[in-house]
């Protein structure tokens, strides 16, 4: 009988939600929110074998005072990138094909160039009103047996500055 | 002089007040995940299930105490059944219910070293046989579960290295503790006064190029060690080795390690007893 009451009750909440009007509207198109000009605004290093996984800013070696830093063309058109270097050590290569693992929920977008391939971790979905993304590039010691060991892991912060 | 003492005094008390009122903890703290540790739980200190009562009206019972653990995972031997641990973690009385078991913790839990101190240690004390002791209805023979957590030691040598794995074309930042320097020439440096001698080795013989002579470092501002801030006596540089060195290698020459050791304007070191220092790039062929 208890329980009768109990969904009557829920029932009866239920009825007096409003009615949800509208559409839902399209989902973001992530490769088009990847489309525009960015540009590296902060720079981190993990120690993936250290005790407490360390974090460090090395962002000094890339953010330069008086010089541009490097930035990254993407194209959701042709699926190219370029990447215009700037202070520190350019790990991308200068320019390439990108994708994404899964094009409507990625976690990461791939970097192909004729020498490499970089599969880059994304902080988040890009979407259209993005202003920034986090990249992670782990680096990885591989043996000769095929053994891959995680070393370090490079943390791009990135800011869009052109859409 | 008496201030002083007496503060002493009253730290050292509020310290060991603080230790020996945990129902477990790890000695040594901070921990190192290869080090040989030792594991305390302080039956004393249980407030639930049967094990301490038991203990009191069975005293012959303390040699039969046995570690039950599951974290960071079960132990690599296995825990046992309840009714039956595993031999091989008995636990030591070391007196008035406090009870001890050493190991290596990546050994003994088979994991690595950043999966133990994020996870820490889950444990129990127990009797041999869990279920013994029935007809006292004071519970299960156990203590109630316990969790510790690790406190990791970090570097803490003359150099440390940042990251501890790296390929040549890393970052790698070597800081250098002044405040451990055993070479009187060389302690008590000034922020402006200490610089690094490094060279490249590129083959098994260490043979390879320096990156200035010993007593050109000293005038070669790239040398510079930088103070680490809020850490008083640390010196701190950052470099890139296969950049850094690209000027002076051979064509597709790698780099296998670099050596390196302080120097200070005015103070180099006998070429035959250099002090080096290695870092060890990581062989990959990937």
């Amino acid at each position: 009988m208890k329980k009768i009451y109990y969904i009557a009750i829920a029932l009866l909440i239920a009825s007096c939600k409003p009615e949800i009007k509208g559409e839902l509207g399209e989902p973001f198109n992530k490769m088009e929110a990847m489309n525009g000009m960015w540009e590296l605004s902060a720079f981190m290093q993990r120690d993936e074998n250290n005790p407490i996984k360390e974090v460090r800013d090395m962002s000094e070696f890339y953010i330069v005072p008086g010089e541009v830093s490097t930035r990254f063309q993407f194209n959701s058109d042709d699926m190219t990138y370029t990447v215009v270097p700037g202070p520190g050590r350019n790990f991308f290569g200068n320019s390439g094909t990108w994708h994404f693992d899964n094009s409507e929920a990625p976690s990461y977008i791939i970097l192909e160039n004729e020498t490499d391939t970089f599969e880059v971790k994304l902080g988040s979905s890009p979407r259209s009103y993005t202003s920034y993304l986090t990249l992670e590039l782990p680096r990885y010691c591989v043996d000769n047996s095929g053994n891959s060991t995680p070393t370090v892991t490079y943390i791009f912060t990135i800011n869009r500055i052109n859409p | 002089m008496r201030n002083i003492r007496y503060i002493i005094f009253v730290l050292a008390a509020f310290v060991t007040a603080s230790a020996s009122a945990q129902k477990a903890f790890v000695l040594p703290s901070p921990t190192g995940a290869n080090d040989s540790i030792a594991l305390y739980i302080d039956v004393n200190q249980s407030s639930e299930h049967g094990l301490k009562q038991m203990l009191i009206a069975h005293p012959e019972e303390v040699n039969n105490v046995y570690i039950w653990t599951w974290n960071p995972a079960d132990p690599v031997i296995g825990n046992g059944s309840w009714n039956n641990s595993n031999d091989g973690l008995k636990m030591k009385h070391e007196g008035n219910l406090l009870f001890s078991i050493k190991f290596v913790p990546t050994q003994f839990y088979g994991v690595d070293g950043p999966t133990f101190f994020s996870k820490g240690i889950s444990c129990l004390a127990k009797l041999k046989d869990g279920n013994a002791h029935g007809d006292m209805q004071v519970g299960e023979a156990k203590t109630e579960d316990i969790h510790v957590s690790i406190i990791p030691k970090l570097c803490d040598e003359l150099y440390c290295m940042f990251p501890q794995q790296a390929k040549a074309d890393d970052f790698l930042t070597i800081t250098y503790d002044n405040t451990k320097e055993t070479n009187p020439n060389l302690q008590n440096l000034g922020d402006g006064e200490v610089y690094l001698y490094i060279r490249a080795a590129v083959d098994l013989f260490n043979s390879g190029p320096e990156y200035a002579s010993q007593a050109d470092t000293p005038s070669t501002p790239a040398l510079k060690m930088k103070p680490v801030p809020g850490e008083p006596g640390h010196y701190k540089l950052t470099i890139v080795p296969q950049d850094f060195f690209a000027p002076l290698l051979q064509p597709n020459q790698q780099i296998l390690k670099v050596r390196f050791t302080v120097v200070k304007p005015g103070f180099t070191h006998p070429p035959q007893s250099v002090p080096y220092t290695d870092y060890i790039f990581t062989n990959c062929v990937d």
